[in-house]
C-alpha cells in the first residue's frame, strides 16, 4: 500500500511540475487537427468493423484514413496501396503465421 | 563454458541456412526502418513480437538483435543525406554528416559511417562475448537486494540524464511503474488498480503499452505536427568512398568511439544518446582543426556512429547477465525473453548457452551482413528514405492493430493501443522522455518482487539494502546520478556569481 500512496503523491507531483515548467516556457506551436481527426476516424471505424466486416475491409480502411490524413494529393494511389496491404498481410497473418483473423463479408472467398 | 568454447558452439549453430537467413531478414530489417525517420528499433521490435510468438526463440533473438543492431547503421543514412536522423542515436552524426553531404561529400560520411559501425560494433560484440560470462558469474552472487538496487541505478539514471528535466523524466517513470502496478499482486493475489474490469487483472499487456506508446503515438504525433511537409534530400552523386587522408583521419576516431561507447553502453544509461555526444565532444577537443567541426569535419561522423553502435553491443551485457536493460529497445528484448518464459539473467548463460552464444554469434555474422548491406547499396538506402509518408505510416498502423488483435484476439486490446496512442502523442507534446515509461513498466514490478523478497528475509530489516556492500554501493551510485547534475550546476552558478 505504501509503494501505490507514494507512487499517485509523486506522480501527481510530478505532473503539476511539469505542467507549470511548461506554462513558463514559450506557447506552443497549435496542434494540426484535421489530420488527428482523420486518423481517429479511421481508428474507430476500424474498431467497430473488425469483427463484422472483417479484418481486410477494416484494416483497408484505417491505412487509408491515415494516408488521408498525411497526403490528401492521391486518394486513388492510396486506396489501391490500401488493399494491398490489408490483403497482404491478412495473407501473413493468416496463412504464414497461423493467427487466425476475422474473415468478415469476404469470408466466402477466402 | 569460456568465452572461446561458446564462441565455437555459437558460429556452429549460427552458420545454418535458416539462422543465416533471420540474420539476413533482421539486418535488412534493422538497415529500412533505421533509414525511416519516425521508425525506430523499438517500436519494431514491438511490432515483431506478437507475429514471432510461433517462431523458436533462437531464430526471433537472431533476427532481433540484427534489427538493433541494423537500425544503428541506417540511422547514420538519414542523418547524413536528410538532417533528420532516423534513430536518437544519429543525432550527433547529422552536424557534420549533413555538412559532408551538402559540400557533395555525402559519400565518404556514408562510407566513414557504414566501417566505424562494423569496427566499432565487432570489437564491442567481442567485448561483449569476453565480459558477459565474467560479469554473469559475479551476478550468480546477487541476491534480491542488489537486484533491487540495481534496478534503482537503472531508473535513476535513465529518468536523470535522459530528456529535457528530471521533472519531466520522473513523471514518466512514474507513469510506466503505475501502469506496471495494474492487475493482480503476484504475493498476496490481491488486484491492483483493475477497478473492477476482468480484462485488466492480467495486467497491461507490455507489448500493448510499447506499440501504443512508440508506433501509434510517433504516427499522430508526426501527423500533428509536419503531415504535409515531404522532407528534401540531398541527392547522392558518385560513390567515391573516402580518400587516403579521410582515412587517416577516421580510423582513430573509430577507435576513440568505440571505447566510449562500448562502457557507457554497459552502463544503464539509456542506451545511445549519451555516448554518441560525449563521443562528438571528445573528436572535437582532441581534434587539431575543432574549427571545422559543425562545418563538415569526418571525426564528427566516424566517432559517434562507432559510439552508437558500441554502445548498442554494450547494452545487451546488462540486459544477457542481470536481465536489466536500460535502453527502450533492450527493455522490449526483455518482454521478449518472458514472452517466452526465458528469464535473461546470470542463469541464462549455464541453462541455454545455445541460445546466447548463438545470439552472439549470429550478432558478429549480422556485423559483417551489414557492411555489405550498406556500403555498395548506399544510394539504393538513400530511396527507401523517401517512400512516401502516408504509405508508411498506414502499413505500420495496420499491423501494429493486426498484431495487437492476435496477442488475444480482443478488440479491447485494439482501442486500449490507440488510447495508449494518445497518451504517447501528449508525452510527445510535453516533451517527456518514454523511455523512463518503458523501463518502470518493463522492470517495476521486478524492482518490486525482489525489494519484498529482501524484506522478507532480512524479516522486515531495511538496512539489509545499505548493509549489503554491492547494494550499498549501487544504491549510493544511484544517488549520485540524480545529485551529481544539480550540484555542478550549483557550482558553476557559484563561480559565476
Amino acid at each position: 500500500m505504501f509503494v501505490i500512496a507514494g507512487l499517485v503523491l509523486l506522480g501527481c507531483a510530478a505532473l503539476l511540475a511539469a505542467v507549470r515548467e511548461r506554462r513558463t516556457r514559450t506557447a506552443s506551436r497549435g496542434l494540426d487537427w484535421p489530420p488527428l481527426a482523420l486518423i481517429a476516424t479511421g481508428a474507430a471505424l476500424h474498431v467497430l468493423l473488425a469483427e463484422s466486416a472483417g479484418f481486410i475491409v477494416a484494416a483497408a480502411l484505417l491505412f487509408w484514413f491515415i494516408a488521408r490524413a498525411f497526403d490528401a494529393r492521391h486518394p486513388l494511389r492510396d486506396g489501391v496501396c490500401a488493399i494491398a496491404v490489408a490483403v497482404a498481410s491478412y495473407a501473413l497473418f493468416d496463412y504464414a503465421l497461423q493467427l487466425p483473423l476475422p474473415a468478415g463479408i469476404l469470408g466466402g472467398w477466402l | 563454458m569460456g568465452t572461446f568454447d561458446g564462441l565455437a558452439l555459437g558460429f556452429a549453430n549460427a552458420l545454418t541456412v535458416t539462422n543465416l537467413f533471420w540474420a539476413l531478414l533482421g539486418t535488412t530489417l534493422g538497415t529500412a526502418i533505421g533509414v525511416l525517420p519516425g521508425i525506430g528499433p523499438a517500436l519494431t521490435v514491438a511490432v515483431l513480437l506478437p507475429v514471432t510468438f510461433g517462431l523458436d526463440p533462437v531464430s526471433a533473438f537472431i533476427m532481433f538483435g540484427g534489427i538493433y543492431y541494423g537500425a544503428m547503421y541506417g540511422g547514420s543514412t538519414t542523418s547524413i543525406l536528410l538532417n533528420t536522423p532516423g534513430e536518437t542515436g544519429s543525432i550527433a552524426t547529422a552536424i557534420d554528416g549533413h555538412q559532408m553531404a551538402l559540400q557533395g561529400r555525402g559519400a565518404a560520411a556514408l562510407t566513414t559511417a557504414a566501417i566505424g559501425s562494423f569496427v566499432a560494433g565487432t570489437l564491442a560484440t567481442l567485448a561483449l562475448a569476453l565480459f558477459a560470462p565474467a560479469l554473469a558469474s559475479v551476478a550468480l552472487e546477487f541476491g534480491p537486494a542488489e537486484y533491487f538496487a540495481l534496478a534503482m541505478l537503472a531508473f535513476a539514471a535513465v529518468t536523470a540524464l535522459l530528456g529535457a528535466s528530471l521533472m519531466r523524466g520522473l513523471f514518466s517513470l512514474f507513469l510506466g511503474l503505475a501502469l506496471g502496478l495494474v492487475g493482480i499482486d503476484q504475493l498476496t493475489g490481491q488486484a491492483r488498480f483493475s477497478f473492477g474490469i476482468p480484462q485488466l487483472l492480467d495486467g497491461i499487456d507490455v507489448v500493448i503499452l510499447v506499440i501504443g506508446l512508440f508506433a501509434v503515438g510517433e504516427t499522430l504525433y508526426q501527423a500533428a505536427r509536419h503531415a504535409r511537409e515531404q522532407p528534401a534530400a540531398v541527392k547522392l552523386r558518385s560513390f567515391t568512398g573516402m580518400s587516403r587522408d579521410e582515412w587517416r583521419r577516421s580510423w582513430p576516431a573509430w577507435l576513440r568511439g568505440t571505447a566510449i561507447g562500448f562502457p557507457l553502453g554497459v552502463l544503464p544509461m539509456g542506451g545511445s544518446v549519451i555516448p554518441t555526444f560525449l563521443s562528438y565532444l571528445a573528436e572535437k577537443r582532441v581534434s587539431t582543426r575543432p574549427e571545422e567541426f559543425g562545418q563538415g569535419a569526418i571525426e564528427g561522423v566516424a566517432g559517434p556512429e562507432a559510439a552508437n553502435n558500441a554502445a548498442t553491443a554494450g547494452v545487451l551485457v546488462p540486459l544477457l547477465t542481470l536481465g536489466v536493460p536500460s535502453s527502450a529497445t533492450a527493455a522490449i528484448l526483455l518482454a521478449a525473453f518472458q514472452q517466452y518464459g526465458l528469464q535473461p539473467g546470470p542463469l541464462l548463460f549455464s541453462t541455454r548457452p545455445e541460445l546466447v552464444w548463438t545470439l552472439i554469434a549470429s550478432l558478429l555474422i549480422g556485423n559483417v551482413m551489414l557492411l555489405v548491406l550498406n556500403l555498395p547499396l548506399a544510394g539504393l538506402w538513400a530511396r527507401v528514405m523517401l517512400l512516401p509518408r502516408p504509405l508508411l505510416f498506414g502499413g505500420v498502423l495496420v499491423l501494429a492493430s493486426l498484431g495487437v488483435y492476435s496477442l488475444n484476439r480482443s478488440l479491447l486490446d485494439v482501442g486500449l493501443l490507440y488510447a495508449v496512442g494518445v497518451l504517447g502523442l501528449a508525452l510527445r507534446l510535453f516533451a517527456i522522455p518514454l523511455v523512463p515509461a518503458v523501463l518502470g513498466l518493463v522492470l517495476g514490478p521486478m524492482a518490486e518482487q525482489q525489494f519484498r523478497r529482501a524484506a522478507a528475509i532480512s524479516e522486515g530489516d531495511l538496512s539489509v539494502f545499505v548493509s549489503r556492500p554491492i547494494s550499498a554501493a549501487l544504491l549510493a551510485a544511484a544517488l549520485l546520478v540524480v545529485i551529481a547534475p544539480w550540484v555542478v550546476q550549483r557550482l558553476r552558478r557559484a563561480q559565476r556569481g
